[in-house]
């Protein structure tokens, strides 16, 4: 399903109407200026040679102050409305593009790569928000063009044909440059996308390039694209100046030496007046920035779909998302999660569930039940399919076959389920430890789930508290502290299922033991973790042992060992890891 | 303006705008030649009315139209290569800037934000600084160059037109001031905006997993608006520089009506006069427009340029004095070491004392939080400390050569980075000089070759971005054989505890133990058996070493700290 450019220009006119009006008006009054003032010249210098009264040259001037000041008067309104209009729809399209990222399951692969998609949420969304103001642009250039040929229609009409020859073939040869213009223009684009990633990867990854000593080599990949880069830039700006203003300075000269010729024995004659051969002179410039407004239009209408295109990949199911409305300048926005309503849960079934990721891990035709107040733990080894049926669980992946059964109700998806996860590498938000705690609720029980998370001795270490700031990411706490502050935050959350993806992995056996024991406190808490630490799997009251994206085993610690071989060698790699010393 | 006349980022740009020169040279030239063409035109029209113009005239007057825009269109080629090659410079400047950071460097400014600042901030820049200085200048030649033409002919219009311009100038000026403060903010928000935007698309599936979708309009919306806010206030407040130049040229269109009147009826101007003055101040617009518009530009980018400067003013790591390190196994000496984050918060160390001679393998424990991680990249010299010394191989480390501390110093973080490129590129580190048979080698002596044949494509097997992603313990093994090839003489080892399978586990195991053999190891130690195995442990509590010793000797004292870790940890760790 696509959009086409016409209905999103239209979707994003009526996201801020009135700014569009407004700044169009304001527009096309511009273009009409110069046309003012060119009757007002007209007159004024077609006044020399008969005696001009007093009070008329005060009306010229009068007229021309009320032109100039209508002028700026606009000029003002123009941006105030361009502002307001391109940046209330930048953020229209980039929050529509959280939004829809927010409706997907979240584990799933993204259509499009993080950094360029970023990189397409700042460039193309500016593009596309810059659209729109291109249509008062096209209407006045037209209308102010016209009516400069009108009058020189009127003052010669031979001559004004004569004058428009080099325009034409101008505007001919515009079109040519432009077209070797949009294609360096392209190079750009995709040259920019190239340096966002690379800066990314520096930024990302200074640390290794540090320990590595990799810095000139990143250094002169820096230097190499840039030259790449000024080359193509160079190209551009000549096929650009070629195709715009050099070009239409260049036909005005000779359309004004044409005119000039021609008239001379009409200016003699008297029949035409320095001010109509003036007319001429400030009209050519006024007709010739028609092709290139229209040439720039019609370039601006094919990048339009291109960079429409490149912003819908993001949400290739439902592309209309993009331009929902949200008027997020009026008022703080209140969206709610749309929850639909769940029972608090007695049983959990998933039946024969299946997903593959595209690098071909997953895992097929699963089957398992979880009661409420278990503690159920998957276990088995790396890429057996242990994360993969847990984010099928917490509603972050919908599966490609299978369904669960919440209590009694059937559902294709745990999407928007009462469910709370706490990943294996957690994320935090470059802002405060209760912000990253809380993430938008009001947070009542903290303290609890502060104890609960083992967070108090940590934060009392630090300053600034709970107003500690984390750094980008978290980095300022350990990897410890991360995955206690992500479970904190799970644990805030009223939810009927908590899912934990192996979040002692970096926590030492004490913190782990203790917050074990915290969490199994509450009988009625239902969790469903994986884990392959001996203690968490000795704590499970049902074991599921998964390999090759198969349970191959459900019971108990000690029925397991008697009869699963996957389990018996599972455990005993994870009671003694050690490997035989070399040599 | 005081202080960008010491800025770094201006230096560079300068320094390295090449024909710079020959760009103002022409642009002199253009304005110029410019400015002597409504004179032409105004011989043209009163020889027209006299009937006295001839055809060459004409034609004279069109190819010097045309050169001029020859002339214009050379400029602007020129000032954008100019411009490039000096932004390129400085983006090469500010990335070498960056790849010298400390640690804590990165634990302020967002990948976001720093993308932002190296790609807007410097196109603010390159778009403005060749470009706009050059329309300046040529702005200042058209007017000089105007005032000339007209002295020439009348001085009493010359004088009206000269108080014009300088009145002019004194009224778009001031309009002007206080933006550069305002750009500056406008540049942050638009910063902060994306760098959130960033963060809140990497913050999905967090959202999703404890059902807040909510909490990514709270956070996002607010730096939207402060977006479109912040650059509102900016262009209105550029916008009126623009007004001011409109209502300055409004008053010379009518200042020049009045004079073309009152000298033609006096009879000391011809029709021709008359449209050359008004047309001439018309070219003025361009100028008076510049001043006011350009002139916003120019802020803009001054607001980029003091942005780059403040990237620029973060102390990097330190300077390198060059010493090289002593071949062999590196011994490992702190005194008195003290560091705290620039944040301050509360993860430090209080004068640290330690020494490992060279061979031996310490293992450092502590919980969470007690400086081990911290103690590991002070000797990495990822950090710098704040008082005390640290001596590798009896070398002060201010005093060793970056090179050779890569060289010598292998460094192996929780968090392995692959980079998206060949299985090659990432083992040797873009080495070139590394053979192939020598990764063979390397691979084969660390007991890992069944794993490298799981690579179809070999050592061409592009990792990461969609091709062969790596589990976090493959990474590891890559930075084991990363770190193997550089035959170093101390490996740093942060041990990842985190999710490693127990078969790439015991992988991982072997080859560190074949790497680490006879060479200084410290590794900050999450595992029972490389605490076990360890020649020293090093328990780390609040930024401070509380015990020391054999694991024999720690284990035997009752009530030392190691006893009660392990007490504890003993049923629960790999």
């Amino acid at each position: 399903m696509k959009i086409s450019t016409p209905q999103f220009t239209a979707a994003m006119i009526r996201l801020s109407p009135l700014p569009f009006v407004s700044y169009s008006l304001a527009r096309i009054v511009t273009f009409f200026a110069p046309f003012g003032v060119l009757l007002i010249e007209q007159e004024f210098f077609n006044a020399f040679g008969i005696p001009v009264q007093r009070t008329t040259v005060w009306w010229f001037v009068a007229a021309y102050a009320a032109v100039s000041l209508v002028r700026l008067g606009c000029l003002l309104l123009e941006c105030w409305t361009n502002i307001t209009f391109r940046y209330r729809a930048m953020g229209t399209l980039q929050l529509n593009t959280v939004a829809s990222a927010l409706d997907r399951p979240g584990a799933a692969a993204s259509p499009v790569q993080p950094l360029e998609g970023l990189n397409r949420l700042r460039d193309d969304a500016g593009e596309v928000a810059d659209f729109p103001l291109w249509l008062p642009e096209v209407v006045g250039t037209s209308i102010a063009a016209s009516s400069a040929f009108i009058v020189m229609w009127q003052v010669d009409a031979p001559l004004s044909l004569l004058a428009m020859m080099p325009l034409l073939l101008q505007g001919m040869a515009a079109l040519a440059f432009w077209r070797v213009y949009l294609y360096y223009r392209y190079a750009e684009g995709k040259l920019d996308d190239a340096y966002s990633v690379l800066i990314g990867t520096i930024v990302g990854k200074a640390q290794s390039i540090r320990i590595l000593a990799l810095q000139s080599v990143f250094v002169s990949k820096v230097k190499a694209l840039g030259t790449q880069r000024r080359r193509n830039a160079l190209a551009k700006t000549a096929y650009e100046q070629l195709s715009t203003s050099n070009m239409v300075d260049v036909s005005v000269a000779i359309s004004s030496a044409l005119c000039l010729w021609y008239a001379v024995p009409e200016v003699a004659a008297l029949r035409i007046g320095v001010g109509d051969l003036l007319v001429f002179f400030s009209g050519l410039s006024i007709v010739a920035s028609l092709p290139q407004t229209w040439a720039t239009f019609i370039g601006d209408y094919a990048q339009q779909r291109v960079s429409i295109e490149r912003l819908t990949d993001a949400l290739p199911q439902r592309p209309a998302a993009l331009i929902t409305p949200r008027g997020w300048w009026l008022s703080p926005s209140q969206r709610r999660a749309q929850r639909v309503p769940f029972e608090p849960l007695a049983q959990l079934q998933v039946r024969g569930v299946s997903y593959l990721h595209a690098d071909g891990r997953g895992i097929t035709d699963v089957s398992l039940n979880i009661t409420r107040g278990s503690f159920t733990v998957v276990t088995g080894h790396i890429g057996s399919g242990k994360s993969t049926l847990l984010d099928l669980c917490a509603g972050l992946l919908d599966p490609a076959a299978g369904d669960f059964v919440w209590n009694t109700q059937r559902c294709h998806s745990l999407r928007g389920a009462p469910v709370a996860a706490v990943a294996q590498l957690p994320f935090l938000l470059s802002a405060s430890l209760r912000e990253n705690i809380c993430f938008g609720s009001n947070g009542g029980a903290l303290p609890a789930v502060i104890t609960s998370s083992m967070l108090t001795e940590d934060i009392a270490q630090m300053p600034a508290g709970l107003d500690t700031i984390v750094g980008p990411r978290g980095v300022r706490l350990s990897g410890g502290q991360r995955q206690r502050v992500a479970l904190a935050r799970a644990l805030l959350v009223q939810s009927e299922l908590l899912i934990i993806d192996d979040v002692s992995s970096a926590l030492d056996s004490a913190t782990e033991a203790r917050i074990l024991q915290n969490l199994r406190q509450h009988q009625s808490r239902t969790i469903l973790a994986s884990s392959t630490r001996p203690a968490i799997v000795e704590a499970a009251d049902t074991i599921i042992v998964v390999a090759d994206g198969r349970v191959v085993g459900t019971g108990t610690l000690t029925e397991l060992l008697r009869t699963n071989t996957t389990m018996q060698e599972l455990w005993s790699a994870i009671q003694r890891p050690e490997a035989p010393r070399a040599g | 303006m005081q202080r960008y006349v010491s800025s770094a980022s201006l230096r560079t740009l300068l320094g390295n705008s090449s024909f710079l020169s020959i760009l103002l040279i022409l642009t002199v030239l253009a304005g110029w030649s410019q400015a002597q063409l409504p004179a032409l035109l105004g011989t043209l029209i009163d020889s027209a009315v006299s009937t006295t113009v001839s055809s060459v005239m004409i034609l004279w007057y069109a190819l010097a139209a045309i050169l001029v825009q020859i002339l214009l269109w050379l400029c602007s080629l020129l000032a954008t290569h100019t411009s490039w090659a000096g932004t390129n410079a400085l983006r090469s400047a500010l990335v070498q800037h960056l790849v010298a950071q400390p640690v804590a460097f990165f634990r302020s400014h967002g990948i976001g934000e720093l993308t932002e600042r190296l790609e807007a901030d410097i196109n603010a820049v390159s778009g403005v600084f060749a470009l706009s200085s050059a329309q300046f200048l040529r702005a200042g030649v058209v007017v000089v160059t105007v005032c000339g033409i007209v002295v020439a002919s009348d001085g009493g219009t010359a004088a009206v037109l000269a108080v014009y311009i300088v009145a002019g100038v004194l009224i778009v000026a001031p309009t002007q001031h206080t933006n550069a403060a305002l750009w500056e903010d406008e540049r942050r928000a638009d910063a902060a905006a994306f760098d959130t935007l960033e963060e809140t698309l990497a913050a999905i599936p967090a959202l999703q997993s404890v059902q807040a979708p909510q909490f990514a309009y709270e956070i996002l919306v607010p730096r939207l608006t402060s977006r479109l806010e912040t650059h509102r206030r900016a262009s209105m407040q550029s916008q009126w520089g623009a007004i001011a130049a409109g209502i300055v040229n409004a008053a010379g269109w009518v200042l020049a009506a009045v004079i073309v009147i009152w000298r033609y009826r006096a009879g000391t101007a011809s029709v021709g006069d008359a449209v050359a003055l008004l047309v001439y101040v018309r070219l003025l617009n361009g100028p008076m427009t510049t001043f006011g518009t350009e002139y916003a530009a120019l802020q803009q980018a001054l607001a980029a340029f003091s942005r780059c400067d403040e990237i620029f003013a973060s102390p990097t790591i330190r300077a390198d004095r060059g010493v090289r390190l002593p071949a062999g196994a590196l011994s490992v000496q702190l005194e008195g070491v003290t560091f705290a984050y620039p944040e301050n918060d509360g993860f430090s160390l209080a004068g640290t004392t330690l020494s490992i001679p060279a061979g031996l393998h310490v293992a450092i424990i502590g919980r969470t939080g007690s400086g081990k991680t911290t103690l590991g990249r002070l000797i990495a010299n990822l950090e710098q400390s704040d008082s005390g010394m640290i001596r590798i191989g009896g070398i002060p480390l201010v005093d060793v050569s970056e090179a050779s501390l890569r060289q010598r110093v292998g460094v192996i973080t929780q968090d392995i980075d692959v980079f998206p490129a060949t299985l090659r590129e990432n083992l040797v580190a873009y080495n070139a000089s590394i053979t192939d048979s020598a990764i063979d080698l390397q691979i084969a002596a660390l007991g890992l070759e069944r794993w490298y044949a799981s690579f179809s494509g070999g050592l061409d097997t592009i990792l990461g971005g969609g091709h062969r992603e790596l589990t976090p313990g493959e990474a590891q093994l890559v930075a084991v054989v990363r770190v193997a090839l550089r035959q170093p003489g101390l490996v740093i080892l942060d041990e990842a505890s985190a999710h490693v399978d127990p078969h790439t586990e015991r992988l991982l195991q072997q080859a560190t133990q074949l790497l680490t053999k006879e060479r200084t190891t410290i590794t900050i130690a999450h595992r029972y058996s490389t605490i076990e195995h360890a020649d020293v442990v090093v328990v780390m509590s609040s930024g401070e070493i509380v015990e020391q010793g054999t694991p024999e000797e720690l284990s035997s004292a009752p009530n030392s700290q190691y006893a009660q870790l392990r007490a504890r940890e003993l049923r629960g760790v790999l």
